[in-house]
């Protein structure tokens, strides 16, 4: 209650737009879940590579995973220190790439690979990653890292309120406090 | 004070911080003092609003700019210039801040130089079909330690508000103010360019881990000092969660402040993350700010 009357207080009594909220990971944990194995899960199809010369970044390197959020593209990279948000213009055109969402490396790391994005319906960004997968909120800052099963994680989306994950022939699922993004 | 003395303070300073109860409201009663009012007589400036569409530094972005020229503008003498990020809450007359009445008053009686102020607000990607959600920049431009926003200032913002009126160009005649990640930014703008800004002004700034601002206190003791002042407002009823605790944030940038022995001023009131304190000591922050500021050097 004291925290809900904080927030209160500040969304009617700050600056105009000083502070877009707050998204901690507990606000999508629950209690008792963990990552289960899901039996005899059929894999589909790996998603078609991502080949579009637009969000190649400025190394000329193309992205290993994309996900769209309305009128955004975020795109992840292997070494990367961030996923990259594009605009998505008039005829879907990505545009204007700019490093909107740092990613957390392990210290004196040039980078960390992206190996799959998703996003949830309050439109948290999730990217897996040898550290885990760090969730971003909609303005770009990292909310937290969840920790995964060992291995890479290859494929990985929401099933309703569970988010799933595929690291080598194995399905993981894990129920949080969130849905598919419709 | 001693060294040692200023340091007890700040032990029991910190202690007082990280006892209070998560999520407390102090008094937070602060009210606004005559300078922040309308007075009879006082030439008042004028505020003009404008858009910044174009931008390289940050392309694809939207945003509304206001220009406020004071009364006192001669239009020949090189201005000096304030910049505020989230520019619409500080030049709104009904705000928590009250700019343009505030400078109108100082300036009229001489507690601060003739300064222009630039309100920025923070950019957004609009939608391309114009319909729905856009999406908003301003963590990527404020919380982001780098000098891109110092350029965005440099090279765009400067240059178009200086084909209006004429500012000075040393950073001596130059200050930048925000709130809470505003409030850092102006931090890493002077920080980055103590050449363009050496007057900052941070109001319950988040020198806290959202995008690595919490760095700044070891850098603070760790670099040669800059030639910056920089005065910070904060509140013990100010924010603690995932990113960090604002309080203690601030405590430790003023204590790396203090350590360097920077021109710095600290105050720390028991509001929470809003503009009431910092709105109703504005004009005290602005003249310790502005003191002493010498006339533009000679060309």
């Amino acid at each position: 209650m004291a925290r809900l009357l904080h927030i209160l207080t500040f969304t009617f009594l700050a600056a105009g737009p000083a502070l877009a909220q707050d998204m901690p990971l507990s606000q999508i944990l629950l209690a008792g879940e963990e990552w289960k194995t899901v039996e005899a899960a059929e894999r589909p199809s790996p998603p078609p590579p991502v080949v579009l010369d637009a969000v190649r970044d400025a190394r000329l390197r193309q992205p290993t995973c994309t996900v769209r959020i309305g009128h955004t593209l975020y795109a992840g990279y292997p070494q990367s220190r961030a996923l990259i948000a594009f605009t998505l213009g008039t005829d879907n055109v990505p545009q204007h790439p700019a490093p909107y969402c740092p990613l957390r490396r392990k210290p004196g790391s040039p980078g960390v690979d992206v190996t799959a994005l998703t996003v949830d319906r309050e439109g948290r960004i999730y990217a897996a990653t040898s550290l885990g997968i760090q969730v971003f909120d909609p303005t770009g800052r990292l909310c937290g890292v969840l920790t995964t099963p060992p291995g890479r994680v290859e494929q990985m989306a929401f099933e309703n309120d569970q988010l799933t994950l595929w690291i080598g022939p194995v399905k993981y699922s894990r129920r949080l406090n969130t849905h598919a993004a419709p | 004070m001693t060294r040692v003395g200023s340091w007890l303070a700040f032990v029991l300073l910190v202690a007082a911080v990280a006892s209070s109860p998560l999520g407390v409201t102090g008094a937070d009663d602060y009210t606004f003092g005559p300078d922040s009012q309308r007075q009879p007589n006082v030439p008042k400036g004028q505020v003009t609003p404008f858009k910044w569409n174009t931008s390289k530094v940050f392309p694809g972005t939207e945003r509304d700019c206001w220009l406020y020229v004071p009364a006192q503008y001669d239009g020949q003498t090189p201005a000096c210039v304030m910049v505020f990020q989230d520019g619409g809450n500080y030049v709104n007359d009904t705000g928590p801040f009250r700019v343009p009445i505030v400078f109108d008053n100082l300036i009229h009686k001489k507690h601060m130089p003739v300064t222009v102020g630039i309100f920025i607000n923070p950019g957004t990607f609009p939608a391309a079909d114009g319909k729905g959600k856009g999406r908003s920049n301003r963590s990527f431009e404020y919380d982001t330690l780098s000098d891109q926003y110092a350029r965005f200032l440099e090279q765009e913002i400067l240059p178009e508000v200086e084909k209006k009126v004429k500012l000075r160009s040393d950073a001596a005649g130059r200050a930048i103010c925000g709130i809470s990640s505003g409030g850092i930014c102006a931090f890493t703008v002077a920080w980055e360019r103590p050449d363009l800004f050496s007057k900052v002004l941070s109001h319950v700034g988040s020198f806290t881990n959202i995008r690595g601002g919490d760095v700044y206190p070891g850098l603070i003791r760790k670099t040669e000092r800059k030639p910056l002042r920089i005065f910070l407002q904060e509140g013990t009823g100010d924010l603690d969660n995932l990113h960090g605790n604002w309080p203690l944030a601030n405590l430790s940038m003023a204590a790396a402040l203090n350590y360097m022995q920077y021109d710095y001023r600290f105050v720390m009131g028991d509001g929470g993350h809003n503009g009431k304190h910092g709105g109703a000591i504005l004009p005290e922050a602005l003249r310790w700010l502005w003191r002493d500021t010498p006339p533009p050097a000679a060309k």
